[in-house]
């Protein structure tokens, strides 16, 4: 009897036996994660999830990673076959408005301008001895977007989707502190209190109907290995254009986003394992994608630099540090910005047109490297 | 420079062929340069191409305000 007492109590502390200090330090990690997304509001739709799923995961004997555990069938279900950033995406079209950037098509240079800290930070990764397949994951954190990170990572390297995932959706939530001093170190005072003209509603319903039609085909047939990205997100942008699947679009847009939203940010923390995540590799991702960030911002400025020299000085070149795919925060970090310097100066939706097309910019990029990975025979 | 051709079969009778060097291997230097260069360009080049597209569009198909308001 004494010792069925006595195997039945230590069946309740196996749990404290098998704690490590890598589960305390991960628990800890989950609790900031829960903070910043609850009090701190850094986009609380995943951190929230993620934080929990963290601390879940590093609860030992639980096995929930485990073949069978409850995080791994939604893990194996929805992030191996890729299928909710896919969702994600649809989600994301059906929300968009692509107008800005149909108004003013020149800003898809800015969206392209903010994607070089992708290809960038790539090179870095490999300089610092990443093998081919992670350098591509880190540098894909320079995409600003979180679905089209984990697609990437979640297909060729796995065991990164953690810090990937973090990273991006960490740095996503900062860029009104990353943005401005790299914004205010590239342009003049000249350059940021130029106004812009105000844009007219002048793109027609044909026109905003054929756009995703267009844009899939065509990025199919350029990147095919990024139609999924690219064809759920026009998929969803053409529901909402055509005006006649409202229902889908509404669904779409709200109750299928926010339960796949739940279960990629639970699945995402579950990786979040100790013994996985505690490493100097970590450190190092969450560095390269701060750079990764930085980098996208600075190209798009130096890009919005030439196009305001080529425009004889019409167009401000702080839109440029919205072709990052930070949709809308990074136009509103812009608009905050030319109001410091120019009270009368509205640059809002000309940044929403670079922060669109850097929606697209980013899937385009991870289109185009997949597809270029492909010819050359790496995956 | 020898060149090896995969052929892929597609749906339902169309074989696209990959023509790529024979034992193709690269360091990481080539890689890097490689993505560096096709892969900002080939972004650069299908953003650049969209925003040629969709300003043709807009000439096409011109916002006519009385059209759009009665729709």
């Amino acid at each position: 009897m004494l010792e069925a007492f006595t195997n039945g109590f230590s069946g309740l502390l196996a749990g404290f036996m098998h704690l490590q200090i890598s589960n305390v330090v991960m628990v800890i990690v989950g609790c900031v994660l829960l903070y910043l997304g609850i009090k701190k509001n850094f986009e609380p739709l995943l951190l929230v999830p993620i934080g929990f799923g963290c601390i879940l995961v590093n609860i030992p004997l639980a096995d929930l990673m485990e073949p069978h555990g409850f995080l791994r069938t939604i893990y194996d279900a929805g992030i191996m076959t890729e299928l909710f950033p896919l969702l994600i995406f649809v989600g994301i079209g059906a929300m968009t408005d692509f107008t800005p950037v149909l108004e003013n098509p020149v800003t898809f240079l800015l969206g392209a301008a903010g994607q070089c800290g992708i290809f960038l930070t790539l090179a870095l990764a490999l300089a610092l001895g990443f093998n081919e397949l992670d350098a591509v994951a880190i540098g894909v954190i320079g995409a600003c977007d979180g679905p089209t990170a984990i697609y990437v990572t979640a297909k060729y390297a796995p065991h990164l989707l953690g810090a990937v995932s973090v990273a991006a959706y960490s740095y996503m939530s900062l860029v009104p502190v990353i943005q401005p001093p790299i914004m205010r170190l590239l342009t003049t005072e000249k350059e940021r209190t130029v106004v812009m003209k105000a844009t007219r509603k002048s793109v027609s319903k044909t026109t905003r109907l054929l756009f995703p039609l267009v844009i899939t085909i065509l990025g199919g047939l350029i990147a095919p290995m990024g139609l999924p990205l690219l064809g759920t997100i026009m998929l969803g942008n053409l529901m909402r254009e055509s005006g006649a699947v409202e229902r889908l679009t509404s669904a779409s847009a709200n109750e299928m986003a926010n339960v796949v939203t739940l279960l990629l940010g639970i699945s995402i923390g579950a990786t979040m394992d100790g013994k996985i995540f505690l490493q100097t590799q970590t450190l190092i991702i969450l560095a390269l994608g701060f750079i990764a960030i930085c980098l996208d911002t600075a190209c798009g400025v130096l890009l919005g630099k030439l196009l305001y020299i080529t425009s004889k000085g019409k167009i401000n070149p702080l839109i440029g540090a919205a072709g990052i795919s930070a949709f809308p925060m990074s136009a509103r970090v812009v608009m905050k910005e030319g109001q410091k310097y120019n009270k009368k100066n509205y640059l809002l939706m000309h940044a929403m047109g670079a922060n669109a097309a850097g929606q697209i910019g980013s899937v385009i990029a991870a289109a185009v490297m997949l597809s270029v990975l492909k010819g050359m025979g790496i995956i | 420079m020898l060149l090896t051709v995969d052929t892929v079969r597609g749906f339902p009778y169309i074989e696209a062929k990959i023509i790529r060097s024979k034992e193709f291997q690269m360091d990481k230097w080539t890689f890097g340069v490689t993505m560096l260069v096709v892969g900002m360009g080939g972004t650069l080049l299908t953003l650049g191409i969209m925003s040629l597209i969709i300003a043709l569009l807009k000439k096409i198909f011109p916002y006519e305000k009385e059209a759009e308001e009665k729709s």
